[in-house]
């Protein structure tokens, strides 16, 4: 069986990311996203597919077939999570400044996430509250606010706009990190749910986003310090 | 900015992510509509797991489910995608039961198998046992799971093929209970 909607928005995904790397985004004389990105992303996806089976159903742990349907759910912070820490890895290995080298990414793999968000229009639909403009889902109704659409240009904003003015890592990857955690609360809120309470995902991206602010905090004072020990 | 180490290898990477997805995923094809023939007939009890002797059955099941929506999941104990989504089915009933029917059709499978899947995932739902696949063959369905979702006129008003997430499950839920 194939999943047609989701294959076309992996395939917009690389081709965006690719373009905007080549065109868009200043990052003279660095490695594509899509050569350093693609086996953390991998890591990520199997830590996501794996905590989400351990945290809903342990039983499926003993069938390996079932650990591969990635549509039975992910866990999306522990899969960015397992992700930077192959990349801090990587980093290491390269001599690198893992804070550096994780923000020299950030603009590409926002604008990837930007451009999935996007592509909801070809997969299950763009879906929100009922809005006089908006999209007709694939099964009719009343027009939708396609939520996942302004998510996606706001996040290709905020990629663009820490590639062109922020050159500060922490700070790149603590707005980030920010920028993502409060769109996933919002939109877990606005999109169709089940639950009427907090879940675990808006728990989680409130944790995110505080740490997306510690990391903000001590960046500045980091900063902060070296510019007073530069001035003595 | 720092120099970042290139990948030796990027076309293995593209082409196990493109073969992953292709294999793991559902389909996402639209069947021809579906309308259901027959007198209209009772609809099961919550906790029945009912041999089902006809596609006719299922026809008059669905014709007398009319004036709510009405959810039709199509399952096997055999099939992945079927248990992945199987919890959000439980929890979609629980939350709109009273306001909309489900139905699950447990089809080309085993007895046991299907009376263990039920209980392990604790469906709120009657389901009917298909041993035979009348009803997939009665709906011309592609592939498993299937989930067919009616309006309160009998209406077909979605087909989603593979696996259902939340949100589009809840929006078409929303959608047919206008």
């Amino acid at each position: 069986m194939m999943d047609r909607g989701l294959l076309a928005s992996l395939v917009a995904v690389v081709v965006v990311v690719w373009a905007a790397e080549r065109w868009i985004l200043q990052r003279p004389g660095q490695a594509s996203v899509l050569d350093v990105g693609a086996t953390p992303l991998i890591i990520g996806i199997v830590v996501a597919r794996l905590t989400a089976v351990l945290l809903d159903d342990p039983s499926q742990l003993g069938r390996p077939a079932d650990l591969l349907i990635i549509r039975g759910g992910v866990e999306f912070w522990a899969g960015v999570g397992a992700a930077a820490a192959m990349l801090a890895w990587t980093a290491r290995r390269a001599s690198v400044n893992p804070l550096s080298y994780g923000a020299a990414i950030v603009p590409a793999a926002l604008t990837g996430y930007a451009t999935y968000s996007i592509a909801c229009v070809v997969r299950d639909g763009c879906f929100g509250p009922v809005s006089p403009v908006g999209l007709v889902p694939p099964f009719g109704g009343p027009r939708l606010l396609p939520v996942e659409i302004g998510v996606g240009l706001l996040l290709g904003w905020v990629a663009w706009a820490l590639d062109r003015w922020c050159s500060f890592p922490s700070v790149t990857i603590g707005i980030a990190l920010s920028a993502v955690a409060i769109v996933r609360l919002l939109t877990a809120w606005m999109l169709p749910r089940l639950d009427t309470g907090f879940t675990r995902l808006e728990f989680e991206s409130i944790g995110v986003a505080l740490l997306a602010g510690l990391i903000l905090f001590w960046g500045r004072r980091v900063t902060v310090r070296r510019r007073v020990i530069d001035r003595l | 900015m720092p120099k970042l180490r290139r990948a030796r290898v990027r076309g293995p990477y593209a082409a196990v992510a493109i073969a992953a997805t292709i294999m793991l995923s559902g389909c996402r094809a639209s069947s021809p509509p579906f309308v259901p023939a027959g007198p209209p007939l009772p609809f099961p009890a919550a906790d029945a797991f009912e041999k089902l002797d006809s596609s006719n059955r299922f026809d008059g099941i669905v014709l007398g489910a009319k004036g709510k929506p009405l959810v039709v999941n199509i399952w096997a104990s055999w099939c992945g995608p079927c248990r992945a989504e199987a919890p959000l089915l439980g929890r979609a009933a629980r939350r709109y039961g009273s306001t909309v029917r489900f139905l699950g059709v447990d089809a080309e499978d085993d007895w046991s198998s299907g009376r263990k899947f039920v209980a392990r995932y604790r469906l709120p739902y009657p389901n009917l046992f298909d041993k035979e696949g009348q009803v997939p063959h009665r709906m011309l369905m592609r592939g498993f799971p299937t989930t067919y979702v009616f309006d309160r006129e009998g209406n077909l008003i979605a087909t989603v093929v593979g696996g259902i997430s939340e949100r589009t499950l809840v929006a078409q839920i929303e959608t047919a209970q206008r």
